[in-house]
């Protein structure tokens, strides 16, 4: 459905913020994009939604080249920036109303369209209100519906739950699963859960570029190897733990999670199974007197994984 | 190929969005008070012409749209941007040039109903003393929507390179004044003769000069090549503009 080869894209004469990213996405996956801050995923999405043209590479929209047929890529896709650009003074109807004509659904289908997209969406009680009335998750939905009313083959939705309570977030996320059972979906977002809780399939930027791109089963067995330790030290100086820490190489992260108790400290470690932490831990507690409480081993899940693959990046 | 549905749904949206933004009735209500009580009071309205005929108030528009015009369009672009809608505009499944008709007709259409407020003029002054050239005001009608047509095609381009407002605002009207105003110095300032070239140059391109037939009612096809033309190369010019943006 989507196949993008060696996308690059550079602003001015800057180095490259998308460095020759290459992936295919078959029809009807929901995949995550996922990175941090800066990474390159709304780069990615602006050029694959034609708000953006890419520096070289080149990308397939089911069948149709972006550079040589914009209108036909843009009307495959519903696509629902960050920041929610919208016009605040319509009210819902309105909105919806004009996506609907602009994005070429019939008269005729017009009204049904947009009475599917208001239930999908759950907006009938606000649907006469004006946008800017309106708090931010019905905002989202209100985007959401718009994008959709067209009946589009591909949602791009970029980091669709930013801003939204714990409540709102379940609501979108039950939404988008609903929709997700006829469209192709990518969501970007640097919210691990959002991505465990919703995807199938995950493409992990970093610096412009792919650091995996897996099934989350796939990338779970994979850093199977991986470990994070919790760590409980006694001692006196949490700064200083922190930074004597820190600078346990075999580690690719060690945070502070936790204060047990008055000099006891629990700290989290992202460590290789196979790697000597343990001993240059045991080195460092003897070398500054401190004591070790206690050492549990776990799994590495998705977060342990991101960190792991994005380490450096911000 | 346009899509005309694209292009009058994008129509229909700004009409909205003027009104909505009160834009519409500050223009409208101070189009119709201005250059109706400078024509009047200062002038001396019809009443001074000897004539029946509006010539004096179709020729200070050029001067009356320095101000009018860039207050109606400074936010095509600037505003869009700002607000971060223009990505929405983009993303949509309709062509820049499809996105800068709909705007253009709709900033056109103000316009229009702006210059209808003074229709009543000759409409009574038709049924109660006399005769109107109505070929001459038909003249002058055209001639104003394509000057008009003009410093909107001008200003939208101006609105595409500026993020804020008042930036779009004065850098338009600033343009205008000098685009306007150069014709007025060719009229009335004497040139040397090795810069009689000069002289030329200004009456050429001046917004204003092109516009005097019109508001005696003639109407000169070189004129309205003029307008059209010069609609068409900042249409161009706002087209390279925005997708230059998308490129960088």
């Amino acid at each position: 459905m989507i196949s993008v080869k060696n996308l690059v894209k550079a602003y001015g004469n800057n180095a490259p913020v998308v460095k020759g990213v290459s992936f295919d996405i078959n029809k009807g996956e929901i995949v995550g994009l996922l990175g941090p801050n800066g990474a390159g995923k709304t780069t990615i999405m602006r050029i694959l939604t034609c708000y953006m043209y890419p520096t070289g590479g080149e990308a397939i929209i089911d069948g149709k080249n972006l550079l040589d047929d914009p209108i036909g890529v843009k009307k495959l896709i519903g696509y629902l920036p960050e920041n929610m650009p919208i016009y605040t003074d319509m009210t819902v109807y309105e909105y919806i109303t004009f996506s609907a004509e602009v994005r070429g659904v019939a008269e005729e289908e017009r009204e049904p369209a947009i009475k599917k997209v208001v239930e999908q969406t759950d907006l009938g009680s606000v649907i006469s209100k004006k946008i800017r009335e309106l708090s931010l998750g019905y905002r989202k939905r209100v985007g959401l519906a718009s994008v959709m009313v067209h009946d589009p083959k591909i949602l791009i939705l970029d980091e669709p739950t930013t801003g939204l309570d714990p409540n709102q977030i379940i609501i979108f996320r039950k939404m988008i699963r609903r929709l997700s059972e006829k469209k192709t979906i990518i969501i970007s977002t640097h919210v691990l859960s959002e991505i465990e809780a919703i995807c199938e399939k995950v493409i992990i930027i970093k610096n412009g570029e792919i650091a995996a791109n897996d099934s989350i089963q796939n990338l779970v067995n994979k850093f199977s190897e991986d470990l994070y330790l919790d760590i409980s030290i006694q001692g006196e100086s949490l700064l200083e733990m922190e930074v004597e820490l820190s600078k346990i190489k075999s580690a690719w992260k060690v945070e502070f999670e936790k204060k047990e108790a008055k000099d006891i400290f629990t700290f989290r470690a992202l460590v290789s199974k196979n790697s000597n932490f343990e001993s240059e831990l045991s080195s460092l507690l003897a070398k500054k007197n401190w004591k070790q409480v206690s050492l549990t081993k776990n799994k590495a899940n998705l977060e342990e994984i991101f960190l792991k693959l994005t380490r450096g990046d911000e | 190929m346009l899509n005309y549905k694209s292009i009058y749904s994008i129509y229909k949206k700004e009409i909205k969005d003027f009104f909505y933004s009160s834009i519409a009735y500050v223009f409208l209500a101070l189009f119709i008070v201005i250059p109706n009580a400078i024509w009047f009071f200062f002038i001396g309205g019809i009443f001074a012409e000897n004539n029946a005929t509006m010539r004096t108030y179709f020729a200070i528009l050029p001067y009356i749209f320095i101000i009018f015009i860039p207050g109606l369009t400074m936010g095509a672009w600037s505003k869009e941007r700002n607000s971060g809608t223009i990505e929405l505009l983009f993303t949509l499944p309709v062509s820049q040039m499809e996105v800068l008709l709909g705007k253009f007709f709709a900033a056109l259409t103000l316009v229009a109903v702006a210059l209808a407020s003074i229709l009543p003029v000759p409409v009574l002054t038709h049924f109660m003393l006399g005769s109107f050239d109505w070929g001459q005001i038909f003249a002058q009608y055209l001639g104003a929507l394509l000057l008009a047509g003009c410093y909107i095609a001008i200003t939208f381009f101006l609105s595409s390179l500026t993020k804020e407002l008042i930036d779009s605002f004065l850098l338009s009207a600033s343009i205008l004044l000098v685009l306007t105003i150069i014709g007025y110095f060719a009229q009335r300032l004497q040139f040397v003769s090795w810069l009689a070239w000069v002289k030329v140059v200004f009456n050429n391109i001046s917004l204003s000069t092109h516009f005097m037939n019109f508001s005696k009612g003639v109407i000169d096809s070189r004129d309205v090549i003029y307008y059209i033309g010069l609609i068409a190369v900042f249409f161009y010019l706002n087209i390279y503009s925005l997708d230059s943006k998308r490129w960088s």
